[in-house]
């Protein structure tokens, strides 16, 4: 008895998101390495101490298994199984097997060898247990494990994945916890849930957390709905962002604020005009940072087509024999473009905030985040969540205790979540050997209607 | 009303959300001429109409907030036909299954609709949820609570058990969730429902039993990454302790005082000390008792630097604490994860 609602047709624009392009942002994943990098043709990366380059990948599909040849990249089915080298011969425990280098008949130079004349991941592995004295000797667990060890040594075989929070969190996670502050996938899967982030809704983000935060909020919003980013410093950093590669009209609706910005904002009510003033120096994003306006963009690039010799515009014809002066005219154009459109954006921001409509106040920073909360907590619509995270269970504490007295939430909850992995086969189940120490503490609270005192 | 956007004010036929103070919420529809019977007195529907989401409400004998229901407020307070998923073990599978607006999901089973409500607000307003349920009332009591909470356009109820008949779903889904008793059975269905270009499964399992025939299925139809993990929340009370130094010497006994427990630990009455509709609440009564408590010798003492985590005087260490106590979940179900890529 299906009731008859039909789901959206996927359109052209998501369907092409699934197949690997130049310039895109691409993570490779080999086992539990995980790295990311832009797909540009003719340009080669390293990887696991192999050099190549990305362009046998462009044109397939996303999730792919790739495997290096002559520093290229070529399609390959599926890697094979474990279970598909093992022969009939097994041991029945180790009593007898003692763990030498001399085991092994293969040197290091017969494997890189076989690697250079381009035998197979397979043939590879099955020459090395041809080779092994105690291979035949070891149970079939014990080979299955062993077999699994050479293959993550020797077969060199890449999953091509399309960037996504998830794999970006674990990657961050893995590698450098500290520039995400140490958030576990749980913790910042908590995050989004407690804030109800999702389409229509405007969040607003303390984010240095190198926008991992940002970055999973704008997925969430899938372009319905604001962002504002809060952040130290006169520009944000946030390579998370970037490499989640999200399409303009995303990023059109992504502000920056910069905290040195907030106690103008409390000063606001009602002004909105004259905001070009000079306290903020040289606030000019340099090139390589993420501008989040089109239109910046497209200022910077036609300047730079202006110096590489296009049309001359406005009085440049003076200059036309001194290609110095013309480039630093077109430079000081760019800036001041730019300075006018960056104030714009705060300006804009900074009417949106006023509204006092915030549906979802997020902080996640590295600051001590109750001054942030008590005073960015004016802006968000009562009966709207907010979410505190930090690493110290001292600083939520702290902030929950500064809440309490301003009375301004109801549905308190300060927490963590513990996560724990398990090793699941046949008649070897058990948890992981290791687990995760921490991932961090949050606050969750709901705004409610300030009564007047 | 919809749980898909927020609206400013109370109007008829709304879920709201009730919230009495810790741990005491209910959710409610409005009707008009409706009354609810709270622990403050009566609540009249008609007082609440037109308030703004989020206000105070004053009753008889005490008040309350109005709050709008989003889907953690729903999954705490919906009434249960089945055991539930909550919040915590929610945000892992919503997590981890990639959910966003546009996303295609497929989920079986139905149960009390917790997680379904949770999905729908994740993957709207271009995505779409095909939930399939086994028992013909649950399905139907699913089908009119996404109705009443605005989201029938984004969610297709089933009435089917896929164990037995597959879901009849094609090259569609981004995502599958299996909440089943026989998971094994539904997974090569749930195989063929996922997108060619490949999506994400999961399995939620209360037995590692199942788990390991789940994972063995996985594997064998081809799906990678198969990962199993389980999420426990801890909550923290705040409180401030005070823990008070011993005497190491005898008082005269007609002078004696006698020692107080250091902590408020023991108190019977559970609810009074987290009240949170109550201003002036425990916290304010902690810091009474610590006062009258200090009378005699009140000098806060000099601390050395690297021992500074709180206040001490003579009688007392007095610090602020995040507490874990009695018990917690210690166990929900097993999620199992796993990607299928494209061929």
């Amino acid at each position: 008895m299906a009731t008859s609602s039909e789901p959206m047709c996927v359109d052209e624009r998501k369907t092409s998101n699934v197949t690997i392009k130049e310039g895109d942002q691409a993570i490779l994943k080999k086992g539990k390495t995980v790295r990311i990098f832009q797909i540009r043709k003719k340009r080669d990366i390293w990887l696991d101490k192999i050099k190549f380059s990305l362009d046998g990948a462009v044109g397939h599909y996303y999730g792919s298994t790739f495997v290096v040849k002559n520093g290229q990249m070529h399609k390959v089915q599926k890697t094979f199984k474990e279970a598909e080298v093992l022969g009939p011969e097994k041991g029945t425990d180790n009593r007898d097997l003692h763990d030498l280098d001399s085991n092994q008949k293969l040197s290091r130079e017969d494997i890189e060898k076989m690697k250079k004349e381009g035998a197979k991941g397979q043939e590879i592995i099955e020459q090395l247990i041809e080779n092994s004295t105690t291979f035949k000797g070891k149970t079939e667990y014990a080979q299955e494990k062993w077999v699994k060890k050479k293959k993550q040594k020797h077969v060199a075989e890449f999953t091509v994945l399309k960037p996504n929070t998830r794999l970006m969190c674990q990657m961050y996670h893995e590698k450098s916890p500290a520039k995400i502050l140490n958030i576990r996938m749980d913790t910042l899967a908590q995050i989004l849930t407690y804030g109800n982030v999702h389409a229509f809704t405007n969040v607003a983000v303390v984010d240095t957390c190198s926008g991992l935060v940002v970055g999973a909020v704008l997925e969430r919003l899938g372009g319905y709905g604001k962002v504002f980013h809060f952040h130290p410093g006169e520009r944000p950093a946030r390579p998370i962002v970037d490499n989640l590669n999200f399409p303009q009209e995303f990023l059109d609706n992504l502000y920056n604020f910069p905290f040195c910005e907030i106690n103008s904002l409390k000063s606001e009510e009602g002004k909105s005009d004259d905001l070009i003033d000079n306290s903020h120096g040289d606030s000019v994003p340099s090139e390589g940072d993420s501008l989040s306006d089109t239109a910046v963009k497209q200022c910077t690039d036609s300047n730079t087509e202006t110096n590489t010799g296009g049309e001359s515009t406005e009085s440049q014809d003076k200059d036309n024999t001194d290609p110095v002066a013309r480039k630093r005219k077109a430079e000081m154009s760019t800036r001041e473009a730019n300075k006018i459109l960056y104030s714009k954006r705060l300006s804009e921001a900074k009417e949106l905030l006023l509204k006092r409509n915030i549906d979802c106040l997020i902080i996640a920073s590295k600051f001590n985040p109750t001054p942030l909360v008590t005073t960015l907590i004016e802006y968000v619509a009562p009966s709207r969540p907010i979410v505190v995270y930090s690493q110290y269970k001292e600083a939520v504490m702290d902030a929950y205790a500064y809440l309490r007295e301003i009375g301004c939430l109801v549905n308190y909850r300060v927490s963590e979540t513990w996560l724990r992995e398990y090793q699941i086969l046949p008649m070897r189940t058990h948890p992981e050997i290791q687990m995760s120490a921490g991932g961090g503490y949050l606050l969750t609270a709901t705004t409610i209607v300030k009564e007047q005192k | 009303m919809s749980l898909a956007k927020y609206h400013d004010k109370v109007k008829e036929n709304d879920t709201v959300i009730l919230y009495l103070g810790y741990d005491n919420m209910h959710a409610i529809k409005i009707k008009k001429g409706s009354v609810f019977q709270t622990r403050y007195g009566a609540l009249r529907h008609n007082d609440i109409i037109g308030t703004t989401y989020g206000s105070r409400v004053h009753c008889p004998k005490g008040y309350l907030y109005i709050l709008y229901p989003t889907p953690e407020l729903w999954t705490s307070n919906l009434p249960h036909r089945t055991q539930i998923l909550y919040t915590t073990d929610i945000s892992v599978v919503s997590f981890q299954l990639d959910l966003k607006p546009g996303a295609v999901v497929v989920e079986s089973g139905t149960g009390s609709a917790s997680l379904s409500h949770s999905i729908i607000r994740s993957i709207l307003p271009d995505g779409h949820l095909y939930t399939f349920e086994f028992h013909k009332e649950r399905a139907q009591k699913a089908e009119e609570e996404f109705k009443d909470h605005g989201l029938s356009d984004y969610v297709t109820v089933t009435h089917k058990d896929v164990c037995q008949f597959g879901f009849d779903l094609e090259d569609v889904a981004d995502a599958v969730f299996l909440d089943l008793p026989v998971p094994w059975d539904a997974i090569p269905s749930a195989k063929k429902a996922l997108k060619k270009q490949g999506g994400r499964i999961c399995s939620f399992s209360p037995c590692i039993e199942q788990v390991q025939k789940s994972c063995a299925c996985f594997a064998e139809l081809g799906f990678e990454e198969i990962s199993t993990k389980e999420c426990l929340v801890r909550n923290f009370d705040v409180r401030t302790i005070n823990l008070p130094n011993p005497e190491f010497f005898s008082r005269d006994k007609t002078k004696s005082q006698p020692q107080k427990k250091g902590s408020r630990f023991d108190r019977d009455d559970m609810d009074a000390y987290s009240e949170e509709t109550a201003e002036n609440s425990a916290q304010c009564d902690i810091v009474e008792s610590s006062d009258t408590k200090e009378n005699t010798t009140s000098e806060v003492l000099d601390t050395p630097a690297w021992d500074y985590i709180g206040r001490k005087t003579a009688a007392n260490f007095s610090f602020k604490a995040g507490i874990s106590l009695g018990r917690m979940p210690g166990h929900t179900g097993y999620l199992t994860f796993a990607t299928l890529y494209p061929l």
